[in-house]
């Protein structure tokens, strides 16, 4: 019987964003990127995010602390991605001016995540505090309305429903799970504007994976910029 | 989503077949590498077909 390999593929350090955790990994093999292929076939979100989820648990070392949210999953793929298939990648970006598509190389290795807050407390009145948590793709997964959304207004209501973990009073602690959507939906319906609109910046301003692309167009010489953002835009 | 270097799974198979035609690897040697090893492999194998043919060539 063949005995177990060691050392045979490399390893590299990375920083879990929203827990800063640091892990091991190592780029995805081969027969794994087949797996990813065969997900990207499909055409289906849900089959992607899992091929994507299953290729981190597979090729980091360590139990990663915690949930992983949307923007873990999106930098620790990309990273991965960047050891295994390449560290760039080029993408077509259309000119401001002329419309052309131009040629674009994005060093994949340099992305990081912009505005990561750990332990976000909102103060909506002065004895209610929300205690917030960033979205997983297995909220996205569970539910229908936030993955397809009828509207920004059904998915941003959706969304708050994920993203408020606890509410607390001076006397009491509530936890969301411990509570049914109609409740929250109540919760959310008896807020002020402003009060809504606080918690709604919370959503709005969530961490994503960015980068500023600056290129000459090779057509009409514009020279263009493109904030690149979430991991649709790199691939 | 997930465009891993604008390939595809009928390329992905296409590449695999001709390194396993063309420089006798067994599928699980080509599967347990790398994809960059992979795409260095069949660039190499590109390079080395293509000087075969002008040696065939230059020798009428």
């Amino acid at each position: 019987m063949a005995l177990p390999k060691l050392n045979d593929t490399p390893k590299y350090r990375v920083t879990v964003p929203s827990t800063g955790q640091e892990v091991s990994y190592r780029p995805f093999l081969v027969k794994e990127q087949k797996m990813l292929l065969i997900a990207s076939e499909t055409q289906d979100r849900v089959d992607m995010v899992k091929s994507i989820i299953n290729t981190i648990n597979a090729c980091t070392t360590e139990d990663i602390k915690g949930e992983l949210t949307t923007f873990d999953v999106d930098y620790l793929f990309t990273k991965i991605r960047s050891k295994s298939v390449g560290e760039t990648s080029t993408l077509l970006i259309s000119c401001t001016e002329c419309e052309m598509n131009n040629e674009v190389v994005v060093e994949l290795d340099k992305i990081e995540v912009e505005g990561v807050a750990t332990d976000v407390k909102i103060n909506i009145t002065d004895d209610i505090v929300l205690e917030m948590r960033y979205p997983t793709y297995e909220d996205f997964m569970k539910n229908e309305k936030l993955l397809h959304g009828t509207s920004a207004t059904e998915s941003l209501l959706e969304l708050l429903i994920t993203c408020i973990a606890t509410i607390c009073t001076e006397e009491e602690r509530y936890s969301t799970k411990d509570s049914t959507r109609e409740e929250l939906i109540d919760f959310i319906d008896s807020m002020t504007a402003q009060q809504f609109e606080t918690i709604s910046t919370f959503v709005n301003d969530m961490p994503t994976l960015k980068e500023e692309v600056k290129f000459t167009c090779a057509q009409c010489n514009t020279e263009n910029s493109k904030v690149l953002e979430g991991i649709d835009d790199f691939f | 989503m997930i465009n891993l270097s604008h390939d595809t799974l009928v390329n992905y198979y296409q590449v695999n077949f001709q390194l396993l035609n063309n420089f006798n690897y067994s599928l699980s040697d080509v599967e347990e590498m790398l994809p960059w090893e992979r795409e260095i492999y069949l660039t190499m194998l590109i390079e080395d077909l293509k000087e075969k043919r002008e040696r065939a060539q230059q020798q009428g």
